[in-house]
């Protein structure tokens, strides 16, 4: 007795189209969440401002520091549309240009940690025993200090640059995702189909590149997401104590700091540039509360 | 354990177990002090055919799901032996045990958390060859594509992913993937249970088919005793961890010797009316695997128990038959 | 026979999912009389476990009863006021589930549950509703009735706790006990029990009960009469000898060749091409139509209500008019 075959509907896929037809159920979702969408949309000008700063700047070279001391402390005006700073060098043309440290801190930290911390926590909760005690302890070594401390510890011992500053903050950030990685681990490690693959004599290390970081990925990058955010604001603390980027370099962080001096002459030389890390970081919040939704299989099935 | 690499066996003996154990260590009580013992199984021992099929059924604590994965070394026994084609697998480390992962592999109860979500059937079906072979991608591609449709399923759905599918398709895709590497012994570990009737029977037919067509051998295990009885050639009746009958599978049905199988009988419903009897009412549930009742397992809710069976172990009595009981009546 | 307790006419229930709208229950009809034994049959996606909460109000939420009525003792249930529906929910109509872990407090005692629903239906005082208490886990054969009210669930085993939840659904004196799946995920000696005690709480109390299962052979061996369902559709209702034994729906015959049982051994298991609809399109016709072997064009209509006896009725062309072909 021949079985029937099995027919699904649609057709035939390829691996691209296969891909392609995920994702765009997933950009479907996100439609729906306005607060999430506009976060993107204002994150993408965000990006698409720093990437083309040198072009958009009105005063390029003032954004790099040229001073301009004629004009010092203006208020916004057709000129300068976001007003000047204390060396009279437009306040638009030096947010623009600084947002390209302040966001790819922010970017890089998150990277380097998820990088860094996910494979970690893997491995930790994967093999458990005395490789998860030993990765634990370290991770909890780091955790146990403030961040923000540890950062400027660790930034002050190097010395002031933006790629100290980078460096310092993402060593205080990995270890959350080695938490986070290893938790979703030793759950995941009991999944039937974790199982399967060692029935069929996949080995240890394989199935954590192959089974384990996929599925664990999920939530890393959601937690990435709204860290983004975070990191951007450390990375302004670090400035703003001068631990990042050096002036003349503009740096929403090191602008901040000089500003507060000059708030009562010139308070805009404080809010815009503040406004714009507000603006950012609660932006990447939004966003990762957005994918988070998106990505949990509770919140897809009702409509 | 058994230091010997080979033994002699039978000529159509595939699977041989031998007192094979499985003691689970918990450990409780307030400073996680008091070791509690599970002896999910218990002294368990049979053999398997040669492209025939063993079914081994029980309740819950009866250590069947145990017995399966000890075969595969998916969990480690306590204490046995445990023979393939005269090969003792329990000796096996390193590339040896890999290789012997080619010959036996498990189908496993739930197709929804056997696939991993994130890999495309292609990915699913293709690791056993992935890790095994060196075959290019293409190969393996056109091998997912062949096994796919000898389990009646279109090779146009390599691309897609586990979600996308019914459970009865997600089995097939798991029968796939076990099939693979070729080989001799298949554990099914309830591998309908989540199923639909209907579905069921589609599963359960490629099964058989399969069988026939690549003289596969079977161990069939289930909670369901009509469906066991259907599918296999000899049963085992399990209970807190022993094997207390063992016989062909008509003859466990017409002539069922223990009073647990007696029970269990008449328990499952049955939509052949002849066969339906007066029930053999038992009283309680299954006891705790950790906390056996001394003696025969059984005693405390035997309907015939009498004083010996409190204190001593029944030992395995062949009645004649190839039927083995375990009881003192 | 006399007057139903409970009439379902023409039941529709749809929900509002991701997808689309699922039309989950497509016209039911059924009745159910006083001490009556009726098993509400059919596979996953179905409608059974929804009709049952229908007929409490208690879809979950997206789910919404678009039209049809459910007559009980005369009312129409959906017309009524929703505090209306909470004094029959528990004291008139009950229901019990497949994980009574889920319908048990993890915080409080057995007894104390009970007296909890007493508590809400009925005026008594403490001593009464301990004794009733008593005399409740009696009947559902809990054993050391005394000792047992005053545990917990999590020390209580899976039939325990199943008896326990009998218990306290009939603790007000039930017309009606739901049970969905009652025994699904017990061992078959507990659920052998169970099974047996749910047909004498029928005489013994006076209670009728809906038995919700995809299980045919707990069907065969406990209810009275058996309503078959299909894709939110009764394709075939009546006493259980003849349903299961001289089936006429093609549906019903194809479920039955894909059960296996005694007499199945050495020959295959029949299965049914295709895959049951999704419910995202609105039914016309048969729901069965593209998968049955005997379908014809007129199956495209919504099929007819035939009654092969009195009793026994099928939804299908096959047996419209006189002839049966």
């Amino acid at each position: 007795m021949t079985v029937q075959r099995e027919e699904t509907p649609g057709q035939p896929r390829s691996a691209w189209s296969a891909r392609f037809l995920e994702y765009g159920l997933m950009w479907r979702a996100l439609r729906r969440d306005r607060l999430a969408l506009i976060s993107l949309v204002i994150i993408m000008i965000f990006i698409a401002g720093a990437i083309f700063a040198p072009w958009l700047a009105p005063y390029p070279d003032q954004g790099m520091g040229k001073a301009n001391l004629g004009e010092k402390l203006d208020p916004p005006s057709s000129a300068h549309p976001l007003g000047t700073d204390d060396l009279g060098r437009d306040l638009l043309s030096r947010i623009l240009l600084g947002s390209r440290p302040s966001l790819s801190i922010g970017l890089f930290v998150v990277g380097l940690a998820m990088l860094i911390g996910t494979p970690l926590g893997a491995i930790a909760g994967y093999f458990g025993g005395w490789i998860d005690q030993a990765i634990m302890r370290i991770t909890d070594i780091f955790l146990s200090f403030p961040a923000l401390l540890l950062a400027i510890t660790i930034s002050a011992a190097l010395g002031a640059s933006f790629f100290n500053a980078m460096l310092s903050i993402s060593l205080t950030w990995w270890p959350w995702y080695t938490r986070l990685a290893r938790a979703q681990t030793v759950s995941l490690k009991e999944q039937t189909f974790v199982e399967a693959s060692r029935a069929l004599g996949v080995p240890g290390f394989t199935i954590i590149r192959r089974h384990i970081i996929p599925n664990v990925l999920t939530p890393a990058l959601v937690q990435a997401t709204m860290d983004i955010g975070s990191a951007i604001l450390m990375g302004a603390a670090l400035s703003f104590v001068g631990l990042g980027v050096q002036l003349p370099k503009p740096d929403w962080g090191n602008m901040l700091n000089v500003a507060r001096l000059y708030f009562n002459d010139g308070p805009w030389f404080a809010i815009f540039p503040g406004l714009a890390i507000l603006l950012i970081a609660m932006c990447f919040n939004l966003l990762g509360d957005g994918v988070r939704d998106l990505l949990d299989p509770q919140s897809r099935r009702t409509g | 354990m058994s230091e010997k690499e080979q033994i002699d066996t039978q000529p159509d003996v595939q699977v041989q177990v031998k007192n094979l154990v499985k003691h689970f260590v918990q450990r409780t009580g307030f400073l996680r002090r008091k070791p509690r013992i599970v002896r999910a199984v218990d002294g368990v021992s049979f053999d398997i055919r040669r492209r025939g099929t063993l079914g081994l059924v029980g309740e819950s604590g009866c250590g069947k799901t145990t017995i399966g994965r000890c075969l595969l070394r998916l969990v480690e026994p306590t204490s046995g032996e445990v023979y393939f084609e005269g090969t003792n697998v329990l000796g096996l480390s390193g590339s040896r045990l890999r290789r012997l992962r080619r010959d036996m592999q498990i189908v496993f109860q739930n197709p929804y958390s056997s696939l991993d979500p994130r890999m495309s059937v292609l990915g699913i079906v293709g690791e056993p060859l992935q890790t095994h072979t060196s075959l290019s991608h293409g190969q393996i591609r056109d091998r997912v594509v062949e096994l796919l449709e000898r389990v009646g399923m279109s090779g146009d759905h390599i691309y897609r992913y586990p979600h996308e599918f019914s459970g009865g398709q997600l089995q097939r895709i798991a029968v796939a993937r076990a099939l693979a590497l070729n080989p001799k012994f298949l554990v099914l570990d309830e591998p309908t249970a989540a199923l639909d009737v209907s579905v069921q029977a589609q599963v359960i037919a490629q099964l058989m088919q399969l069988q026939r067509e690549l003289e596969l051998t079977y161990l069939f295990i289930s909670h369901n005793l009509t469906l066991v009885h259907y599918l296999s050639d000899t049963i085992a009746v399990t209970y807190l961890g022993k094997i207390i009958e063992y016989a062909g599978a008509d003859e466990v049905f017409d002539n069922p010797l223990h009073p647990y199988t007696q029970a269990l009988m008449s328990a499952t419903p049955s939509l052949d009316r002849e066969l339906r009897q007066q029930r053999v009412m038992l009283s309680g549930g299954v006891p705790d695997p950790a906390n056996p009742p001394p003696g025969c397992v059984f005693h405390p809710r035997c309907p015939r128990a009498s004083d010996s069976c409190s204190h001593e172990e029944p030992q395995l009595v062949d009645v004649g038959n190839g039927h083995l009981v375990t009881c003192h009546l | 026979m006399d007057q139903p307790l409970v009439e379902i006419r023409d039941l529709r229930l749809q929900f509002r999912t991701y997808a689309g709208i699922v039309h989950a229950l497509n016209g039911i009809d059924l009745e159910i009389y006083e001490r009556d034994m009726l098993g509400l049959v059919g596979e996953t996606g179905c409608g059974k476990s929804m009709t049952g909460l229908a007929i409490l109000r208690l879809v979950p939420r997206g789910g919404e009863i678009v039209s049809g009525s459910i007559r009980f003792r005369g009312e129409d249930l959906l017309t009524q006021p929703e505090s209306y529906m909470q004094q029959i929910r528990g004291a008139r109509i009950a229901m019990i589930f497949q994980d009574p872990s889920a319908s048990l407090n993890p915080l409080f005692t057995i007894g104390q549950q009970l007296e909890t629903v007493m508590r809400r239906h009925q005026q008594a005082d403490k001593r009464e509703m301990r004794d009733r208490a008593l005399e409740l886990s009696k009947v559902v054969e809990l054993p050391d009735p005394a000792r047992i009210l005053d545990t917990y669930p999590h020390e209580l085993s899976g039939g325990m706790k199943q008896r326990a939840s009998i218990a306290i659904a009939l603790s007000c004196g039930a017309d009606l006990l739901i049970a969905d799946e009652p025994t699904t995920d017990l061992d078959v000696t507990v659920q052998a029990q169970i099974l047996d005690l749910l047909r004498r709480l029928r005489e013994t109390q006076g209670v009728a009960i809906l038995m919700i299962t995809h299980d045919l052979a707990v069907v065969a061996e406990t209810c009275r009469r058996v309503a078959v369902l299909y894709a939110g559709q009764v394709v075939e209702s009546g006493p259980v000898d003849e349903v299961l034994y001289e089936a006429k729906h093609p549906y019903t015959r194809a479920l039955l060749q894909a059960s296996p049982r005694r007499s199945s051994r050495g020959q295959p298991l029949l299965a049914i091409p295709g895959t049951v609809p999704s419910g995202l399109q609105p039914l016309e016709g048969c729901a069965f139509g593209p998968r049955c072997p005997h379908a014809m064009e007129t199956c495209a209509q919504p099929p007819p209500r035939v009654s092969v006896t009195p009793a026994h009725a099928v939804y299908c062309f096959l047996y419209d008019g006189s002839e049966e072909r």
